[in-house]
């Protein structure tokens, strides 16, 4: 029986909600969003739960959702990722010692960590964020009256949308620029594995230029040299990774900015449009919201698809 | 490596607060209740209507009135006011003898010095809107001994009396008889248990007390009960004149019935119906009744 889900993105400057419909065919029914007050959420940290919850609340009661059960992101800047090969009896790990481990990577106290981790073909996935900024999304959406199903960092959620656009297609590999504000980020999706490169601040003025035909040399060479670092670590790993192509999601980017960064990188831009639209049905106009930053967070919605 | 991360790094930890929930899906649901309502009243009006054309086409009307049904705490609540009422308004014009059974008729009374007076009495008790006819009159040492039978109309009360469970009853006795000596009545015998009265709805304890003091007296006593917020009223009383002061029997009845079950207005309706009428009669000249459904005294 198909069921419905809310991804609710949290932004640094709006929150983003949508309703799913998790049956065969995935199918996103609702859409809105709104601003938020300025300063409510800093660099990702939530300041003011209080005025978000009222917003959200005021969002869900809109668009009339059917269901509670939504799932959440926490940007990157504030999570660690960590992927780590798996070595004899690694499996066997415990929480304590990944915990610890991860506190390390976070440099952050044991105690005031939450952490995760996914055992995967021959590596082991962890991550970890700092309890106070987890809680704190956890009460923006629990005091908006829903249920939080999971809250992911958002480099997950979109490793588990490309890994769903693109299920018809074998031997798919791709790497995955996600723009955003303040912090933008790359992974790269392997014929079904994960990896994360990493994150890096988005600047300021590219940020309130995107969209327009305005070409800022900074955000580009910020772009390049993300992916050039994280395609060069993920090729130690697998030397025989050969990716199809780029996909851009998050805010949109200008399309002969795009073309001049696949020029640069040597790869083609994958049509994601063509790919969602064999995969999924979008009923919800995307002239205000572009497809590149609603499918983030249908990404989000896509953890009750897999785990429920 | 799977195709799915499930990293998760947190979970809420109870369902939201329903208050909070429909608020959120408030909206749908409304929306779906709304309609059904209209559905079901737009249905049952249809089926009413075209069910009374029917009955009008198919059978005759009924010819019986409606009986309309009062609530047990309504009745006694009334009850109560009427009785005090009744005692109340004929502080004007104080008979020799008053018998009342409780319902709306009593009998009143009264010995004249001449024939001429009978007409100042009458009138007297029409003002007082209390219905009075002659059904006797007799002379008896020298003195027009005149019986008026007349109607206590209905009283208004929107107290609502609270039970007397029985536990309680013994302190609402102690009270009363309290309330009776503050207004200067004298007791002219110990109280008297006469019975309990069950059945599905209610429990009645009656009791009945003699009372000795002014006219006056005897009418602020019965003010004072019926301030009384509990569910106590007289169930039937009888005044009668000796010497100079009056003789006052009444029949306490003390009510206990559960909140849920006062409802049900059909048993009140008839409880009340079975009394006998003018049982006080009886028990002033003959101490053992025999009317059906009396208290045995």
């Amino acid at each position: 029986m198909p069921k419905n889900a809310l991804g609710i993105y949290i932004g640094e400057r709006e929150i983003i909600c949508t309703e799913v419909k998790l049956g065969g065919t995935i199918v996103v029914e609702k859409l809105i969003f709104s601003d938020i007050p300025e300063g409510a959420v800093s660099l990702g940290v939530i300041t003011d739960i209080k005025s978000l919850a009222k917003i959200l609340r005021n969002l869900l009661e809109q668009i009339e959702v059917t269901t509670d059960s939504a799932v959440t992101n926490i940007p990157p800047n504030l999570c660690g990722i960590k992927i780590i090969p798996e070595e004899p009896g690694y499996e066997k790990i415990s929480n304590d010692q990944i915990s610890w481990e991860m506190s390390y990577h976070m440099n952050e106290p044991q105690d005031e960590l939450i952490t995760s981790y996914q055992h995967a073909e021959n590596s082991i996935i962890l991550s970890a964020a700092r309890k106070d900024d987890v809680i704190d999304r956890g009460r923006v959406l629990e005091d908006a009256g829903l249920f939080v199903e999971s809250i992911q960092p958002q480099p997950i959620a979109d490793f588990n949308l490309v890994s769903l656009i693109s299920r018809l297609q074998s031997g798919f590999g791709a790497i995955v620029v996600h723009i955003d504000y303040p912090y933008s980020h790359v992974t790269i999706f392997d014929r079904g594995r994960f990896f994360y490169g990493i994150h890096f601040f988005t600047d300021i003025y590219a940020h309130e230029r995107m969209g327009e035909t305005v070409d800022t040399a900074r955000l580009r060479n910020d772009i390049l040299d993300a992916v050039r670092v994280t395609l060069r670590a993920y090729l130690k790993r697998e030397p025989a990774f050969r990716p199809t192509g780029i996909i851009y999601i998050g805010k949109r980017l200008d399309e002969a900015f795009r073309n001049s960064l696949n020029d640069r990188l040597g790869f083609s831009e994958i049509n994601i449009e063509k790919l969602v639209s064999r995969t999924m049905k979008i009923r919800v106009s995307t002239t205000k919201k572009p497809l590149s930053q609603l499918l983030p967070v249908v990404g989000l919605s896509l953890y009750l698809y897999y785990t429920k | 490596m799977a195709k799915f991360a499930y990293i998760n790094l947190y979970r809420s930890h109870e369902q939201p607060d329903p208050a909070q929930r429909a608020s959120s899906v408030r909206k749908l649901y409304t929306s779906i209740l709304t309609v059904t309502m209209i559905l079901t009243v737009a249905t049952v009006i249809y089926f009413k209507s075209s069910t009374q054309i029917i009955r009008a086409e198919l059978v005759e009307p009924s010819k019986m009135e409606a009986v309309k049904r009062k609530s047990l705490r309504m009745v006694i609540s009334k009850r109560k006011a009427r009785f005090t009422r009744l005692v109340l308004k004929l502080k004007a014009l104080p008979p020799e003898t008053l018998i009342t059974d409780g319902d709306h008729h009593f009998i009143a009374v009264y010995s004249l010095v001449d024939i001429g007076g009978i007409k100042g009495v009458l009138d007297k008790l029409n003002q007082l809107e209390l219905s009075p006819a002659i059904i006797d009159t007799q002379i008896s040492g020298g003195r027009i001994i005149v019986t008026i039978r007349g109607i206590n109309p209905p009283a208004l009360s929107t107290k609502r009396p609270a039970p007397i469970p029985p536990y309680e009853r013994t302190s609402i006795m102690n009270r009363i008889d309290s309330l009776a000596m503050s207004k200067g009545l004298e007791f002219l015998g110990p109280r008297e248990n006469i019975a309990i009265k069950k059945d599905a709805v209610r429990e009645v304890f009656l009791y009945r007390t003699s009372l000795g003091g002014s006219y006056d007296s005897l009418a602020a006593f019965f003010a004072g009960v019926s301030r009384l917020r509990h569910a106590v009223i007289p169930e039937k009383f009888l005044i009668g004149k000796k010497e100079k002061d009056y003789e006052l029997n009444v029949v306490w009845g003390l009510y206990f019935f559960k909140f849920g079950e006062d409802t049900t207005k059909r048993i009140s309706a008839k409880f009340f119906q079975q009394k006998p009428r003018v049982l006080a009669f009886q028990w002033h000249y003959n101490h053992q009744s025999t009317a059906p459904n009396s208290p045995q005294l």
